[in-house]
């Protein structure tokens, strides 16, 4: 009894303890990561927890980044996570053992750092933890009572926060079992409550709260699980808008890969899987066209404008595995081209990443041979001819191919993470042209690497990506299908491709061949209302097999090539991702903040922005602005390493000078003069320039340079709101000819 | 030759009758046109057909099937909705308009489609993933629809069964979640407890209280679960039937150990005094006590109903009653716990010496009450400690400190040598030996590494 009254004493000390004010910007840095806690007793790893699947997109988005913790592991310091925005856990079921935790998040809540709890707490309420359980979540502002309601008809609810609750899926009529929960302070704003039916005594209980200490949201009612009928589920929270509260996320620039010089970035790559399969797209064609060939005359070629990025997997065009000269000029003739961006898909395509994890050759060799089937009529003929001395002899270990059943494509030989990366790096390099280097590595398989593969990435000195398979469209109606920027494995990272490709849409490739169409939906829902992603166009090589396939990828390509997009290439985007986990934000002053470390990051996001617009007076190192869907988009100038971001009060455009609003081409080296401007730009397709705050009806002459000689002039003028629109008609390619060539564009007010 | 040359019209006109008749047909065309790789060709040639009227079944599957080939599924659709209408009964167009409709994102045709094939080719799978669709797109009255009609028929499952319940039961149709979750009750294995506990909820709010009875008991039986047994009788008491909760608590209380003390406990909590006392009462008189901690726990829950007297009207009977001398003495020996020693006195006359020799302890402690300390002396002395129960431990150390302090510490003593001695005696041996300054066993006691958490539980 003592014992309990201690407890709620407590309880009661915490709650009305004074809480330090804004705990995410205390010492002078706007706090990104949180604590991800999963159980590996219930969710295997990293990438099969709910947090990770779910939740650390939307947390993406709002610029945080997960740093995940096996909870069955000692915990760290609560000390050490004094840095951190939060601490977050989404438990199925309590812990084996949930009393080392409870003690541990208790002090981590009482220390000031926010905890959002989503589904189980870690311990059973009606068992003997719930002391120590409403210890930790007391200090949220929240108590468990002994009471659980598990038959639930009768229950009424009191409190539906509608911009919260019902955000995909609503709340389902038939009430999924719950703990009575109350409010153990003030400041805790509940946002779903309901009354439980009479027999339970009419008991009131806080299903979804937040308070300035973190958030809750029980099981069943934060996410509507995944129907085994159908395997999809959808959110009934809405995780934006709760993750902003739970973490009291301010009003902060948040680090966005989204977009670049104020335009949704656009990619597209192609793993190399099906290089030396026969087309079928036109049988009027000479016999035996392959595949790579069909993709390099009806989806490169023809689009010099939108960039690229080939990866060759090694075996396609090793000769000791079966690749022919056939195969390997088609892979010159491809990388020869200005737009496309070398890349490799490994070298001997594992599956199953995690087999080679801990590689085992004797394994390997017993899998392919149950999975041999038993030798017929021509195996005991070749072995005939080879003991005759004509050919040789069937062995097991003469296979060369495997499919997804076992763990690679390419067997011949013991797997060598050294041949796989770093050779298949040098491979698809030496069939590029001189000086073009291999930039990207591709994951193949179930695009799982384990943390050495992701280092041997890192060593050879290429970004990686693939992973993800983002959809939300008919198929899967959910934000939640949409996957974070990447993975952490260990200490290194994989970054998801930004959509999915063709194989998720068509059964495998089994069926529905032009599947991928659907892939529209993606795009458009990842757009609006908030802009999630940027545009990938991701397919593999054999995409060029069939016409239904080849199509659908053209249609893509011929809508990038309408829209207002910024091309980027693939290693550009990875780069980009890395940076997003690097940029450090610190605030200087109201409204003013400094961007450090943010590697190849180009833009910064104010989300609720309408009446905030960019003070280039005060900035530094910033291009400009452009406004998405109630959001500030800034452009940073990838040339100025810690650029400075301020705003003003304010709907319109920004003050100060010109401001570049978008363009296809990518800038860098911005100079204002008082009357004009100069940058340096590079891009893929025509360069269309949009800029505001200039002299409205001014004119300007404009004056590109390459190489020190003029390539275009043009008078243009601004039109009546300051705004100037140009259009460079040049198909600059020269990222990959050679980097020093980039044009440099004069704009110079006419007298 | 005149016969030849009158010949020849008549050769030339069959020739030209099998010329024709040698012509490929426009299907053998279009046939041929596809062998050639010719798909475009040979799906205009098909359109052609169609639009001038032919509805033939393999021309209108051709073309959506070529149409689905090039990737243009909205045509598709259209061919393959002719297709339908022309061949209603087939089932395959309308598994592959499902997935069309739902890649094309006309999610409600796709579910229009579904619901034409499921009515046409029923399966438990169809059935599944209608009722997926209509609960992950909030289709409340679709779904509850689909699974009345469902319910007796082989294609609902038991989760169909369980969410027809829970959404009838939660609009107050009881009658249909009975229905169903009876149904559920009599196919699904035993060992499922949730819907059957909605059940039993909803057979209350229908009053049909005996048969909720029947269930209940047949289902605990199988979970050997103490809590939802517990739930089931306060639910009765809850409903105004008393008796059943009774009877029910009863019933399960050889299965769970104390259940009446717990079904009582929690009716008192919950305000059902009058079931909680007739349950008592009716311990009391058909089972009664059979050790001291019963006994307490009976007086215990008396003092909590207020009913102070009943524990000595209880002793009274069962004194009186032939071979429950022993119970009686328990009883009296958790009054003297719960209301002092003193309390039990005036009783000591119900016990017969035997009696009082067969349970020295409690002979022990009357006597002290009574202030024969020798009397008392004389029960203690014959207390065999190694088999007294755990909680009359602490009575025998609290008796033998004032009695015989000397006597206890050496059996203490001996115990300990032999490794015989309990956690709890063994922190009693530390303090005995530490109140004579016995420095050495103390410490040595202590040092036990079960005793050091003896000591730890101990305060």
């Amino acid at each position: 009894m003592r014992r309990i009254a201690f407890g709620i004493l407590s309880v009661l000390l915490w709650t009305l303890a004074a809480w330090p004010i804004d705990p995410a910007r205390a010492d002078g840095v706007v706090r990104r990561e949180i604590l991800a806690l999963y159980d590996s007793d219930h969710e295997s790893d990293v990438a099969n927890s709910r947090l990770h699947r779910f939740a650390e997109m939307p947390l993406n988005h709002l610029g945080y980044h997960l740093l995940y913790h096996d909870v069955n592991e000692p915990l760290p310091e609560p000390k050490s996570l004094m840095g951190y925005a939060g601490v977050m856990s989404w438990f199925a079921d309590p812990l084996k053992n949930p009393f080392p935790f409870l003690g541990w998040a208790s002090k981590v809540v009482r220390q000031g750092t926010k905890f959002v709890i989503l589904g189980e707490t870690g311990a059973d309420p009606t068992g003997t933890a719930r002391v120590a359980l409403n210890m930790f979540v007391g200090s949220i502002g929240l108590g468990f009572t002994s009471g659980y309601v598990s038959t639930t008809f009768g229950t009424r609810v009191l409190v539906k926060d509608a911009s919260m609750i019902g955000f995909e899926h609503d709340l389902d009529p038939t009430f999924p079992s719950y703990p009575i929960t109350e409010i153990v302070a003030r400041d805790v704003q509940p946002l779903l409550s309901v009354q439980a039916p009479r027999r339970d005594r009419d008991r009131r209980s806080i299903l979804v709260a937040t308070s300035p200490r973190g958030g809750y949201a029980a099981f069943g009612y934060e996410f509507f699980p995944e129907l085994q009928s159908l395997e999809l589920g959808q959110w009934i929270i809405n995780p934006f808008e709760f993750f902003r509260r739970a973490f009291g996320s301010g009003f902060a620039p948040i680090p966005d890969v989204t977009t670049v010089s104020g335009r949704r970035i656009y990619f597209s790559h192609v793993d190399g899987d099906g290089w030396n399969n026969v087309t079928t797209v036109d049988r009027e064609l000479p016999r035996g066209v392959l595949s790579a060939e069909m993709m390099l005359d009806e989806l490169i070629a023809p689009f010099p404008d939108l960039p690229v990025t080939v990866a060759l997997i090694g075996g396609d065009v090793d000769p000791r595995l079966g690749g022919s000269p056939e195969a390997r000029n088609i892979a010159r003739r491809i990388f020869a081209l200005p737009q496309v961006e070398v890349g490799s898909h490994t070298y001997t395509h594992p599956f199953n990443w995690e087999f080679f994890a801990s590689y085992n050759r004797n394994r390997e060799i017993a899998l392919v041979k149950e999975n041999t089937p038993e030798p017929g009529l021509a195996n005991y003929l070749q072995n005939f001819r080879a003991v005759l001395g004509f050919g040789h002899r069937h062995r097991a270990g003469d296979y060369v191919a495997g499919s997804a059943d076992l763990p690679r494509a390419f067997m011949r030989d013991p797997f060598v993470l050294e041949q796989e990366i770093a050779g298949s790096l040098a491979l698809a390099e030496s069939l590029a042209p001189h000086g073009k280097r291999t930039m990207v590595l591709q994951w193949s398989g179930n695009t799982r690497p384990f943390e050495d593969a992701i280092k041997a990435t890192r060593a050879s000195g290429v970004l990686n990506i693939n992973g993800g398979d983002s959809r939300f469209d008919s198929s899967y109606p959910s934000v939640a299908y949409v996957p974070p920027i990447g993975r952490a494995v260990g200490r290194e990272r994989q970054i998801y491709a930004v959509n999915s490709n063709e194989n998720t849409y068509t059964n495998g490739w089994t069926s529905n061949f032009a599947g991928q169409q659907q892939l529209s939906q993606t795009l458009d829902n990842t757009e609006l209302p908030r802009r999630l992603k940027g545009m990938n166009v991701y397919y593999h090589v054999y995409s060029a097999e069939r016409r239904a396939s080849l199509d659908v990828v053209k249609s893509f390509l011929m809508t990038a090539r309408s829209s207002s997009i910024a091309p980027i290439t693939t290693s550009h985007y990875a780069a980009m991702a890395n940076g997003f986990f690097s940029t450090q934000i610190a605030p200087l002053e109201p409204q003013v903040w400094s961007i450090a470390n943010r590697g190849a990051l180009e833009t910064v996001r104010f989300d609720d922005a309408e009446e905030h617009t960019l003070d280039l007076g005060r900035s530094h190192g910033v291009l400009g602005q452009n406004r998405h869907a109630g959001s500030l988009y800034v452009a940073l100038d990838p040339d100025v390493l810690d650029p400075i971001v301020a705003l003003n009060a304010g709907k319109g455009g920004p003050t100060g000078g010109a401001s570049l609003a978008e363009s296809r081409w990518r800038l860098r080296e911005l100079a204002r003069g008082d009357c004009g401007f100069r940058y340096r730009t590079h891009g893929f397709g025509p360069g269309e320039f949009v800029w505001e705050g200039l002299t409205p009806g001014a004119g300007y002459q404009i004056t590109a340079e390459r190489a020190e000689r003029e390539t275009w002039t043009a008078k243009v003028e601004a039109d009546d709101e300051g705004k100037l629109e140009y259009t460079l008609p040049i198909k600059d390619m020269s990222r990959f000819v050679n980097t020093n060539e980039l044009t440099t564009v004069r704009v110079e007010c006419v007298p | 030759m005149r016969a030849v040359m009158r010949c020849l019209p008549v050769v030339g006109v069959g020739a030209l009758v099998m010329g024709f008749l040698a012509l490929p047909g426009s299907e053998e065309r279009i046939t041929m046109l596809l062998r050639d790789g010719k798909t475009l060709e040979a799906r205009n040639a098909l359109e052609s057909l169609y639009r001038a009227g032919d509805r033939r079944p393999q021309i209108l599957l051709q073309v959506a099937n070529l149409d689905h080939e090039a990737g243009k599924l909205t045509n598709s659709i259209r061919y393959l909705e002719a297709y339908t209408s022309v061949r209603p009964d087939d089932p395959i167009p309308l598994q592959r308009l499902v997935e069309f409709y739902r890649v094309t994102g006309q999610l409600d045709q796709s579910i229009a489609t579904l619901e034409r094939l499921f009515a046409i080719s029923p399966s438990p799978e169809i059935a599944d993933k209608l009722l997926g669709f209509y609960q992950l797109h909030g289709r409340l009255d679709a779904e509850e629809h689909l699974l009345r009609t469902l319910i007796n028929t082989p294609y609902l499952k038991s989760e169909g069964l369980v969410r027809l319940g829970a959404i009838a039961a939660n609009k107050e149709d009881f009658h249909t979640a009975s229905t169903a979750l009876a149904l559920l009750d009599s196919q699904a294995d035993i060992q499922m407890q949730s819907p059957r506990i909605t059940l039993f909820h909803v057979l209350i709010e229908q009053r049909r209280y005996s048969e909720a009875f029947e269930k209940a008991l047949n289902w605990t039986k199988a979970w050997k679960d103490r809590d939802c047994a517990l739930d089931f009788v306060l639910t009765f008491a809850r409903a105004g039937q008393g008796d059943l909760a009774r009877d029910f608590a009863k019933l399960h209380d050889a299965a769970f150990r104390d259940f009446t003390f717990s079904a009582v406990d929690s009716l008192i909590a919950t305000g059902f005094r009058n079931p909680a006392r007739k349950l008592l009462a009716d311990w009391i008189s058909e089972s009664g006590p059979k050790t001291g901690r019963e006994a307490r726990r009976f007086v215990e829950l008396s003092s909590q109903l207020g009913d102070v007297g009943t524990p000595y009207r209880a002793m009274f009977a069962l004194a009186k009653a032939s071979g429950k001398e022993r119970q009686a003495m328990l009883v009296a020996e958790a009054i003297a716990d719960g209301h002092g020693s003193a309390s039990a006195f005036p009783f000591r006359t119900l016990f017969s010496q035997r009696t009082l020799r067969q349970h020295p302890l409690f002979a022990a402690k009357l006597a002290l009450a009574d202030g024969n300390v020798p009397l008392a002396r004389q029960y203690f002395a014959t207390v065999d400690y190694s088999r007294l129960a755990r909680d009359d431990r602490h009575t025998w150390i609290a008796l033998g400190n004032k009695l015989d302090p000397n006597g206890i510490y050496r059996t203490l003593i001996y115990a300990w040598r032999v490794a015989a001695l309990a956690p709890e005696f063994r922190v009693a041996l530390a303090d005995i030996a530490s109140a004579r300054g016995d420095w050495r066993t103390h410490d040595a006691a202590l040092r036990a590494k079960s005793g050091k958490d003896a000591y730890g539980s101990s305060r």
